[in-house]
C-alpha cells in the first residue's frame, strides 16, 4: 500500500520524491504481478498441496526497495518553479477533557439581553451577584438578632429583614434569568431561608443566661 | 433568616407566636426531609416547590416584617400593625401546613410503594 502511494504521487507530481531504485537492474517500477497471488503455475512457491501459499519475496516482480517513509508523512505541495512550501505536519487535534471555565462577565448562553447596569458595567462580574446575594443573607443573620435585642430597634430589624427577604426572591430570580444556576446554589437557598436558627437560639439563650445573673 | 426571626419573637410575644412558630419550623424540617428523600429516590420532581409552596414563602416575610415593625411597648401607629400581623402569622401557618399536605399527597406512591428491584 506504500508503494502504490509512492507510485501515484511520482505520477502526478514531478519526479522528485520517487526515490533512486539501487541495487536491482529495473530501471522503472513495474506493477504488482497478482498471478503471483493467485498460486497460479506460474509460482514456484514451496509445496502445491497448499491452496494458498506465501510465495517468497523474490518471485514478486516488483523489485525497487519499499521506501521507508518516517513516522510522520510530510505533506509537502512542491510546485515547479515556485517553491512553496506548505507547513511541514498537521498536528493532530487532542480531545478536550477539561471543562469550559466561564470567564469573567460571561453567562450563560439563554441569558437576558443586557439591561442598564450591564451595558454600563460590562466588566463587572455579574456571575456572581446571586451568589453574593446568598452569602449576604447567610452573614446577615447574626446582624439581625444583636439589633433585635438592642431597645427602639423594631425599623431596623423590620428593615433588614425585608432586605433579606428581597434577597431571598433575587438570588434565584437573577440567577435564573442570566443563566448561571448551580447545584450548589439550589442547595443554600433554603438552607439559609429557613434553617438557622441556631445563631439566634444561642443568643437567646445567652441573653437570658446573663439576665438571671 | 424565617426561622431566626421566629425565634426571636416568640422570645419576645411568648406562646401567640411561638406555637405558630413551631408549626411553621416543624413542617420545614418536615418538607425538607421528604426532599432529600425523594432526591435520593431520584424523584425530585415531584416535590418540587410549587406556587403554593411561592405563596406560602411571600406571606411568611410580610407577615414577619409586619411583626418585627411593632414596637415592643406597641405604641404609635406601627403599635397598631399588630393585630394585622397576627392575623396574617395565622394565615401563613395555614397555607405552609396545606402546600407541606400537597407535597407529601404528591409523594405518597412513593412513600407508600416498597422499592423492588
Amino acid at each position: 500500500m506504500m508503494l502504490s502511494l509512492a507510485l501515484l504521487m511520482a505520477s502526478s507530481m514531478g519526479s522528485s520524491f520517487v526515490p533512486k531504485m539501487s541495487g536491482t537492474g529495473r530501471r522503472q517500477p513495474c506493477p504488482l504481478n497478482l498471478s503471483v497471488l493467485r498460486g497460479g503455475s506460474s509460482s514456484d512457491a514451496g509445496s502445491g498441496t497448499d491452496s494458498y501459499s506465501v510465495p517468497p519475496l523474490s518471485s514478486f516482480s516488483v523489485s525497487p526497495p519499499i521506501p521507508e517513509l518516517p513516522s510522520e508523512v510530510p505533506l509537502l505541495v512542491e510546485t515547479v518553479g515556485s517553491g512553496n512550501l506548505v507547513s511541514p505536519t498537521i498536528p493532530l487535534p487532542v480531545a478536550e477533557d477539561e471543562p469550559v471555565i466561564q470567564q469573567d462577565a460571561s453567562l450563560g448562553p439563554n441569558t437576558s439581553t443586557p439591561g442598564f447596569l450591564r451595558r454600563k458595567f460590562p466588566d463587572f462580574p455579574w456571575h456572581l451577584v446571586p451568589n453574593w446575594l446568598t452569602y449576604f443573607r447567610c452573614l446577615v443573620i447574626p446582624v439581625f438578632t444583636s439589633v433585635f435585642y438592642r431597645p427602639e430597634s423594631h425599623i431596623a430589624a423590620s428593615s433588614l429583614f425585608a432586605v433579606a427577604s428581597a434577597t431571598d426572591f433575587l438570588d434565584g430570580y437573577l440567577a435564573r434569568k442570566w443563566d448561571v444556576t448551580s447545584a450548589f446554589g439550589a442547595f443554600l437557598d433554603p438552607v439559609v431561608r429557613t434553617k438557622h436558627p441556631y445563631v439566634p437560639l444561642s443568643y437567646a439563650l445567652h441573653q437570658r443566661h446573663c439576665k438571671n445573673h | 433568616m424565617v426561622s431566626t426571626s421566629l425565634i426571636l419573637l416568640s422570645g419576645r410575644y411568648g406562646a401567640r407566636v411561638a406555637i405558630p412558630a413551631s408549626v411553621i419550623l416543624a413542617r420545614e424540617i418536615a418538607v425538607s426531609a421528604l426532599r432529600e428523600w425523594m432526591a435520593e429516590k431520584g424523584l425530585r420532581e415531584v416535590v418540587q416547590v410549587g406556587y403554593q409552596g411561592k405563596l406560602k414563602t411571600a406571606l411568611t416575610m410580610t407577615s414577619l416584617t409586619l411583626l418585627l415593625l411593632v414596637p415592643v411597648d406597641g405604641v404609635g401607629f406601627l403599635g397598631k400593625l399588630e393585630g394585622l400581623s397576627f392575623v396574617l402569622l395565622y394565615c401563613c401557618t395555614i397555607i405552609t401546613v396545606t402546600s407541606a399536605a400537597s407535597y407529601f399527597r404528591a409523594a405518597v406512591p412513593a412513600l407508600v410503594n416498597p422499592q423492588g428491584s
